[in-house]
C-alpha cells in the first residue's frame, strides 16, 4: 500500500483527466495528507509493543551489560565500576568452565538429535497411510505441556525400582543401572537431553513435514522417470527443498536450548555435583544465592556474546526471506 | 511426495510411527496412570495395575491441599491476562507493520525478532531490580508484563504473516468506503487473520501457563504464584506423595491440552508463520 499510488485515487483522477477535468483540490489534498498520516499511524499501532519490549527486554539487556562491569550486589547498596574484574573472576572459576562445556554439549547433542529424529518423523508423516492424519494432529502434544509437568513425568519414570525405565532395566537384567536417573551423575545429563528431544523433536518433525509438502510433486515424478533412487531423491530434491526450514529451526533451537533454565533447574538444579550445571543455572545461582549481581550479569553477557553469531544468522536469514 | 506403498513397506512405516509415538505418548500415559493409582500401587512397580489399585484419592488429596485452588486461580488469571494483552498489543503492532509503510519498519521488525534470542536469566537480573523499584514485585501485572514480553515476538510475527496475506486493495477499498482505520482493522483485517489469532492466543496462553522462571522470581508469595511454582514446591516436599504430584501434573496439563485440541488444526501453519517464514 504505497501512499500516492492508491489505485482508487489514481483511477478517479485518471477518469477525471479523461473527462477533461483537473483533479479537484479535495482529491489532491487526500493524496498529500494520506502519506504522512499513514506512516505516522503505523508507529502508533506498533508503539505499545515497542514500549513493552523496550521496558522488559532492551532496557534490562543494556542495564545487564552495564552491571557486568560493576561490583553491584544485592547485599550492599551502591556499586562502582570495576572494569573487567568480574570476567576475570568468572574465567578463574572451574564451575564456569563446567557450565560452559555442559551448555555446549547439551545444546549440540539435543538439537542434533531433534533434527535427525524430526527429519525421520517428517518423512513418515508425508506418507499416504490410512490414519496418518491422527498421527499428524497429535504430534505437538509433548511440546505444549508445561516444562514442570514434563520434569515430573520423567522423574516418575526414572524413580528407582518402580519408575517405568527402571522396571524395564530390571527386566533386561541391568539391575546395576537401576537408580534415580536425575540423581545419577552418569544418567542425569542424558535424561535431560532426552527431555529436550521429547519436547522439541515433534516441532522439527511438523515444521519439516509442512516444508516438504510445499515441494512440487512433479520434481519427484521427473526424478523417478530419470531413474533416481529414493536416497537420491531425498538428497537432491527433499533436502534442498527444506534447507531453509532446517537452518531456521536449528538456529532457533540452539538459542532456546542454550538459554533454557527451567528444564535443568527443576529437574536437577545443576547437580549431582555440577554434572548438569549449565550457564543459565549458574547465573541464577550467582544472583539469587551468592547475591553477586555484577558477576551474574557478566555471565549473562558472555552467554549473549556466544549466541551472537546465531542471533545474527537468524535475523539475516529471516530478513532475506522477508525481502 | 511418495505414491502408494507396498504392504511390507506400509507395515514398516507403521512400526516406525508406533515407535515414535510410543516415545512421545508413554510419559504422558504413565503420569496419568500414576495419578489414578493408590500410592502403594505406585511403589509396587507393576506396569499394568489391577483394578483395585485404581482410585481418585490423589485428586481428592490435591484438591484439599491448602492453597492449591489459589494457585490454580492465579494460573488462570495470569494466563488469560497474558493472552489478552499479547493479542491486543501484538495484533495492533502486526497491523501497523504489515499494512503501513512506516519508515524504519524493517528495523523495528528485526528488533522485535532479535529480542526473543536473548537469555531470559540475563534479562531477569536487571528486570528484577526494576520490578522492585516500581513495586511491581508480587503483582499479577509484573508477572504478566514479563511473560508477555516472552511471547510477544512470536505472536507478532505470526499475526504479521497472516495480515501480509490480506490484500492491500481490500484495506484500501474499506477505507475509501468510509471505514476508519480502527474499523478497517476490526472488521476487515482481524476476521481474515482469525487462524493466526487463534495460534497466537494459544502460544501466549501456553507460554504463560507453563512459565516457571518469571513467576518464581517476580512473585514473592502464594498470593500471586501459579501452578508450576506449586508443582515444583510439592515435588521437593517430603509430605507429598507421588500420587499427588502426578495428579497435580495432570491438573497442569489438562487445560493446555483442551486449548491445544481447539487450535490444533491451525497450529502447524501458525507456528511456521511465527518462527520459520518470518
Amino acid at each position: 500500500m504505497h501512499p500516492g499510488s492508491d489505485p482508487a485515487v489514481e483511477d478517479r483522477s485518471a477518469a477525471a483527466k479523461r473527462a477533461g477535468h483537473v483533479p479537484g483540490p479535495d482529491l489532491a489534498l487526500t493524496a498529500i495528507l494520506s502519506a504522512p498520516q499513514r506512516e505516522w499511524f503505523g508507529y502508533v499501532l506498533a508503539l505499545p509493543a515497542l514500549l513493552l519490549m523496550g521496558l522488559v527486554v532492551l532496557y534490562p539487556i543494556v542495564q545487564g551489560a552495564i552491571l557486568s562491569l560493576t561490583n553491584a550486589s544485592t547485599l550492599t547498596p551502591g556499586r562502582s565500576f570495576v572494569g573487567l574484574q568480574n570476567f576475570q573472576q568468572i574465567f578463574a572459576d572451574p564451575v564456569f568452565s563446567t557450565a560452559l562445556v555442559n551448555s555446549v554439549v547439551l545444546t549440540g547433542v539435543a538439537v542434533g538429535l531433534e533434527l535427525v529424529l524430526g527429519m525421520g518423523l517428517a518423512l513418515l508423516l508425508c506418507l499416504k497411510l490410512p490414519g496418518i492424519q491422527i498421527f499428524r494432529s497429535i504430534t505437538m502434544a509433548s511440546w505444549v505441556i508445561p516444562i514442570v509437568a514434563t520434569v515430573m513425568m520423567y522423574s516418575l519414570m526414572t524413580l528407582p525400582h518402580y519408575g517405568l525405565f527402571n522396571i524395564i532395566l530390571d527386566s533386561l537384567g541391568l539391575r546395576q543401572w537401576d537408580s534415580y536417573w536425575f540423581g545419577n551423575p552418569a544418567l542425569a545429563m542424558p535424561t535431560i537431553i532426552m527431555m529436550h528431544v521429547w519436547r522439541n523433536a515433534p516441532f522439527f518433525g511438523v515444521a519439516l513435514f509442512a516444508s516438504m509438502r510445499t515441494i512440487p510433486q512433479d520434481r519427484y515424478e521427473a526424478a523417478a522417470i530419470d531413474g533416481a533412487s529414493a536416497v537420491q531423491r531425498f538428497l537432491f530434491i527433499t533436502l534442498p527443498g527444506v534447507a531453509y526450514v532446517i537452518m531456521i529451526m536449528v538456529i532457533l533451537h540452539v538459542l532456546f536450548t542454550f538459554n533454557n533454565f527451567d528444564v535443568i533447574y527443576i529437574s536437577t538444579g545443576g547437580g549431582p555435583v555440577d554434572t548438569t550445571m549449565i550457564l543459565p543455572v549458574y547465573v541464577y545461582r550467582l544472583f539469587w544465592q551468592n547475591y553477586q549481581t555484577g558477576v551474574a550479569a557478566a555471565v549473562g553477557v558472555i552467554m549473549m556474546l556466544l549466541l551472537l553469531v546465531f542471533t545474527v544468522l537468524y535475523v539475516t536469514r529471516v530478513r532475506e526471506q522477508e525481502a | 511426495m511418495i505414491g502408494r506403498l507396498s504392504v511390507p513397506r506400509m507395515v514398516g512405516a507403521y512400526a516406525l510411527l508406533l515407535l515414535y509415538y510410543a516415545f512421545f505418548l508413554i510419559p504422558i500415559l504413565w503420569i496419568v496412570l500414576a495419578s489414578f493409582k493408590t500410592n502403594s500401587a505406585i511403589i509396587l512397580g507393576n506396569i499394568i495395575p489391577s483394578l483395585s489399585d485404581l482410585t481418585l484419592n490423589s485428586y481428592v488429596d490435591v484438591w484439599q491441599t491448602p492453597g492449591v485452588r489459589t494457585f490454580l486461580a492465579n494460573s488462570v488469571i495470569v494466563a488469560l491476562g497474558v493472552t489478552a494483552i499479547s493479542l491486543v498489543v501484538s495484533s495492533l503492532a502486526a497491523y501497523g507493520l504489515s499494512k503501513y509503510r512506516t519508515r524504519g519498519r524493517r528495523g523495528l521488525l528485526m528488533l522485535i525478532l532479535t529480542s526473543q534470542t536473548f537469555p531470559g536469566v540475563l534479562i531477569l537480573v536487571p528486570f528484577y531490580t526494576f520490578v522492585l523499584q516500581v513495586n511491581l514485585n508480587n503483582t499479577f501485572l509484573g508477572i504478566m508484563l514479563a511473560q508477555t514480553s516472552g511471547v510477544l515476538p512470536f505472536c507478532m510475527w505470526t499475526l504479521k504473516s497472516y495480515m501480509d496475506a490480506v490484500p492491500d486493495a481490500l484495506v484500501e477499498a474499506a477505507q475509501i468506503d468510509g471505514c476508519g482505520r480502527l474499523a478497517t482493522y476490526l472488521r476487515i483485517v482481524l476476521p481474515i487473520s482469525l487462524p493466526g489469532l487463534a495460534v497466537a492466543a494459544f502460544y501466549a496462553f501456553a507460554g504463560s501457563w507453563g512459565d516457571y522462571l518469571f513467576v518464581s522470581v517476580i512473585s514473592g508469595s502464594d498470593n500471586t504464584a501459579t501452578l508450576p511454582v506449586f508443582l515444583y514446591r510439592i515435588s521437593n516436599s517430603q509430605q507429598m506423595t507421588w500420587g499427588a504430584i502426578a495428579a497435580t501434573s495432570v491438573l497442569a496439563i489438562v487445560p493446555v491440552m483442551i486449548v491445544f485440541a481447539f487450535v490444533q488444526r491451525w497450529l502447524i501453519e501458525g507456528l511456521l508463520a511465527g518462527s520459520v517464514k518470518g
